[in-house]
């Protein structure tokens, strides 16, 4: 397609969008509100067709149920096992209550000194630190039986997900096939709403840990094969054709050279790994999986902030420490001849566990972390909030109303005159600008199949919510993101928040901004802003500073002050990877305007979260089909347009 | 040296599905039974009270973590055998289980529900006439409780989705000018009550009691018609002879429900369920307990349990 005609065929698209919009009061009305007799509906012939499976499908005289849920059990052993070993103890059932074996779980104590001894072995004194100031603070907010069994969960997680990812990236590097279908897979996979899922997992699996394993694998797991697939390909060919011309077999190939020297990218796919499982935490709480996403739950439910706050730092705490000692794992240079743990290291951790343990049935504040040594901000946080909302309440809620009245709801409003059939107009039209027309068709026909379902009206909702939470999200985290870039410190520490703020529940501070400012679309698009301003801030420091030196040199040299280089060397050059991060950022706020739908939001995402209450898995996976569609969609036309900045 | 290990660490792993079961003195078995907490206090004290006497009897308790609704999906597939805490308010979530087959209920425990729309005492000075229903129909009240953005009409709190309050039904049969702004969880509409409250601000949304926030005696409820069966399906029922729904919310009641399989494995904790009565004032003391003094429910429990032998041992008879 020649660049004029796709850029008209641009102008067309927008055309016909401004032509929608405008001319709503004379075009026929059910071009902009699908006419209710003919609306479709699926989500109850999907509903009764999966609860008729979940309960009652026979395969040769075996209840579906039945076969997931003792897959469920064998994959559950490992899982209660840990949880047991670290967090709750063991329960020996006899045949009176005298004979009922109770074993406490390891020693805090004990475990801090195991952690503290291994990070030290792997990664040096700052790794060591780390951890002991983690499990320390978990210890000391009373949160120590929570955090452990939070960390079971993940170590089961990344481990399954690890080799699981790293088994479907390899079969993906093999075959082009595999890895076009699994792609696809993989985006409905991460867009897909949690909650969609949530309850067919539970009647499955049953209750407890294993659901919500299984439930967060599915979220986690595209990343690491993802990353795993790019790794591979990432490796210079120089390297398999060492491995071939010394005479490896397939199989020696991958494993001994291969797979190693792609360590750094594979880091990357862990990375997410560990952050998406951690991030899952408190909706897997909500099916049984316990753990500190339950304690923030709880202490939020009573709007006890501090200990909400206090939690949700341990589960960006934990995160943060999972991912170093995974970074410490691949940048490891064994010295020569010399593994990295000798067997007297595995004497020495098993020592500092045990002899704790045991002196434990003795000293009891060895097996369980005493009350008494405890302690907790939370009144400082209830006063904090107490004195913002007397203070500044009213003018907040004024602040609120002015926006919504003023700003937010004639957006809305602007969003629902577009009307579907402008929509999927205009979407062909921008398609076939980009040179992708199977693009522009697919999108349109999924706007006029959500507009058939009647899910319209929400569908202007929800993305007057994702648009305005990312608008905000890249106003304030552009300018952070070039602060980045610019100097080393502040690298680091932006660096640290940006864990931070991506890895801590949002539920934690969403509650303190409805108590402030009530519900509705303030409130949620505050929300997104948060946490996508998290990854605005990532890719637009990531792309600046691989901005090549020598442009920079140059620009140096010719006598440019550093905004002139900024604004007319810099951000241009980085122009395709800020599109590409726009797109993620676009991805990410459509994955957060789920969690929205608990601060009451009207749009597709309540749909999702009122079926689950209701037990309909048709309505929430058709609402959640039907969100999954628009992220994708957004994120493919971006994605598009960044290539073409990129070669034109 | 690693086998060893390994066969030591599964032999324990299986020890932990299998334990045998033979007459104990009152437990039949020493198999954990597993209760449902959904961090919801009233919930979980009762909860933790009806846990704390199967304890007396001899059995294990394993308190598993869930969200309420996910609870029905696990009293129907038996993996959570009882609870003595379901609110009489999930109406449609208790028929259907009920209509599995599978669920049996079992009576209440004697904890009167009130639900309906809260207003904080000082609401009364710019809407008089409150706690009467007629009250909200005044101009100045109607003022005193909008928004720009509903446009002249009352700002009220509504309920999460999957609530069922009939508020739809009682505004439009009865003429109310509300506009009803959705919460979406139980913390939110919580938290936005409890902001308005601290500045002051006039403000009305659904709430119940026993509850911590609710039950605190900073505001009261709105009398509407008083609920009979034939205002749910009766059109000429009530003030407006077209429409149903002009009427309150029934005081609703706490209901035990069970796993009619598992009621054959635990005869004896089956017994006590039934015996399992408690009073409104004691729950709204466990929740004073535990919101106001910092106790956590286990300690709250144990406290009741403490104080009340005379009437729990009568049910281990």
């Amino acid at each position: 397609m020649g660049f004029p005609v796709g850029r008209a065929l641009g102008w067309a698209g927008l055309a016909l969008l401004l032509v929608s919009t405008v001319g709503r009061s004379f075009l026929p009305e059910p071009l902009y509100v699908w006419p209710e007799q003919w609306r479709i509906d699926i989500a109850t012939p999907i509903s009764a067709a999966m609860n008729g499976l979940l309960k009652e499908t026979e395969i040769a005289g075996f209840l579906v149920r039945d076969g997931t849920r003792s897959f469920g059990e064998v994959l559950g052993v490992p899982m209660r096992l840990l949880q047991s070993l670290l967090s709750s103890g063991f329960l020996i059932p006899g045949a009176t209550p005298a004979e009922t074996l109770r074993l406490p779980p390891l020693s805090w104590l004990g475990l801090v000194a195991a952690a503290v001894f291994l990070c030290h072995r792997l990664g040096g004194f700052g790794l060591a630190l780390l951890s002991a100031a983690t499990l320390l603070y978990c210890a000391a907010f009373g949160l120590w039986a929570e955090a452990m069994l939070t960390l079971a969960s993940v170590l089961v997680i990344v481990a399954v997900g690890f080799v699981l990812g790293l088994a479907l990236g390899i079969f993906a590097w093999r075959s082009q096939v595999f890895e076009a279908v699994a792609s696809q897979i993989y985006d409905v996979m991460q867009t897909m709403p949690v909650f969609s899922y949530l309850v067919p997992m539970l009647l499955l699996f049953g209750f407890g840990p294993v659901a919500a394993l299984v439930a967060t694998i599915i979220f986690a797991l595209p990343p690491m094969a993802r990353a795993t697939t790019l790794a591979l390909r990432r490796v210079p060919s120089e390297i398999g054709d060492l491995a071939d011309m010394a005479g490896a077999s397939p199989r020696q190939k991958l494993l001994i050279l291969l797979l190693p020297s792609a360590r750094e990218d594979l880091l990357l796919g862990v990375n997410q790994l560990v952050m998406l499982s951690l991030a899952m935490v408190i909706l897997a709480s909500m099916i049984g999986a316990g753990g500190l996403g339950g304690e923030v739950l709880k202490a939020l439910q009573a709007l006890r902030f501090g200990k909400g706050l206090e939690a949700g730092l341990a589960i960006s705490l934990l995160a943060i420490l999972l991912y170093r000692i995974c970074a410490a794992s691949a940048h490891v240079r064994p010295r020569q001849g010399q593994r990295l743990f000798q067997p007297r290291d595995g004497a020495t951790v098993l020592m500092l566990l045990a002899v704790p343990t045991a002196l434990g049935f003795v000293l009891p504040q060895l097996a369980h972390y005493p009350d008494s040594w405890t302690f907790t901000t939370n009144r400082l946080w209830t006063a904090l909030m107490d004195a913002i909302n007397s203070r500044w309440g009213d003018d907040l809620e004024a602040i609120r109303v002015a926006l919504v009245v003023g700003l937010l709801q004639p957006f809305r409003m602007v969003l629902l005159d577009l009307g579907w059939a402008g929509l999927a107009g205009a979407l062909l039209c921008f398609g076939a600008a980009l040179g992708r027309n199977w693009l522009g068709l697919g999108a349109a026909l999924s706007v006029v199949l959500i507009a058939a379902l009647g899910y319209w009206d929400r569908t202007a909702t929800t993305l007057h919510l994702v648009i305005a939470g990312s608008f905000l999200a890249i106003l304030f985290g552009l300018p952070v993101g070039m602060l980045s870039a610019s100097s080393r410190r502040l690298h680091h520490v932006i660096d640290a928040l940006v864990d931070t703020l991506l890895t801590l529940p949002s539920f934690v501070y969403l509650v303190p901004v409805v108590m402030l400012l009530g519900p509705g679309s303030v409130s949620a698009i505050i929300a997104i802003a948060a946490f996508v301003f998290a990854t605005v801030v990532r890719y637009a420091d990531h792309a600046l500073r691989n901005v090549p030196p020598a442009l920079t040199d140059a620009a140096a040299a010719f006598g440019a002050t550093p905004w002139q280089t900024l604004v007319k060397f810099r951000i241009p050059v980085a122009f395709p990877a800020l599109m590409l991060g726009l797109s993620q950022t676009v991805l990410m706020a459509f994955g957060m305007v789920v969690v929205t739908a608990l601060v009451g939001t009207t749009g597709l995402e309540q749909e999702t979260v009122t079926a689950i209450a209701r037990v309909d898995p048709g309505r929430g996976l058709v609402a959640g089909a039907a969100i999954c569609a628009l992220a994708m969609i957004a994120e493919r036309f971006l994605t598009a347009l960044a290539e073409r900045t990129r070669c034109g | 040296m690693r086998t060893k290990a390994a066969t030591i660490a599964f032999a324990l792993a299986t020890l932990l599905s299998h334990g045998p079961s033979e007459a104990a003195p009152l437990a039949e078995t020493q198999e954990p039974i597993k209760l449902a907490q959904f961090n919801v206090t009233d919930a979980d004290f009762i909860t933790g009270v009806f846990g704390g006497v199967l304890e007396k009897a001899g059995y294990n308790v394993e308190y598993v973590k869930v969200d309420v609704t996910a609870l029905f999906t696990a009293l129907e597939l038996g993996d959570v055998p009882m609870s003595p805490a379901i609110w009489g308010s999930l109406q449609d979530l208790i028929d259907k289980t009920l209509a599995t087959g599978k669920v049996e209920k079992k009576g209440t425990i004697g904890v009167k529900v009130r639900e309906g729309w809260w207003y904080p005492n000082y609401v009364a000075d710019v809407c008089p006439g409150l706690p009467d229903w007629t009250a909200l129909t005044k101009p100045d009240c109607i003022k005193a409780l909008s928004t720009p953005e509903t446009g002249g009409k009352i700002r009220y709190i509504g309920t999460p989705a999957d609530w069922a309050p009939f508020d739809v039904e009682r505004i439009k049969s009865l003429g109310l000018a509300v506009e009803i702004v959705p919460s979406g969880s139980p913390a939110a509409m919580v938290a936005t009550l409890q902001g308005a409250v601290q500045r002051k601000q006039p403000i009305i949304g659904f709430g119940f009691v026993p509850h911590w926030f609710y039950g605190a005696g900073q505001g009261s409820f709105v009398n509407f018609p008083k609920y009979d069966s034939g205002c749910r399906t009766d059109p000429a029922w009530g003030i407006n002879p077209k429409e149903i729904g002009d009427c309150d919310l029934a005081e609703g009641e706490i209901y035990k429900l069970v796993n009619i399989a598992a009621e054959a494995k635990t005869p004896a904790a089956l017994r006590i369920l039934d015996a399992y009565k408690i009073s409104t004032d004691d729950v709204a003391k466990g929740i004073h307990q535990v919101e106001q003094e910092g106790l956590t429910v286990d300690q709250a429990a144990a406290k009741w349990l403490e104080a009340n032998e005379a009437t729990w041992s009568a049910w281990l008879k």
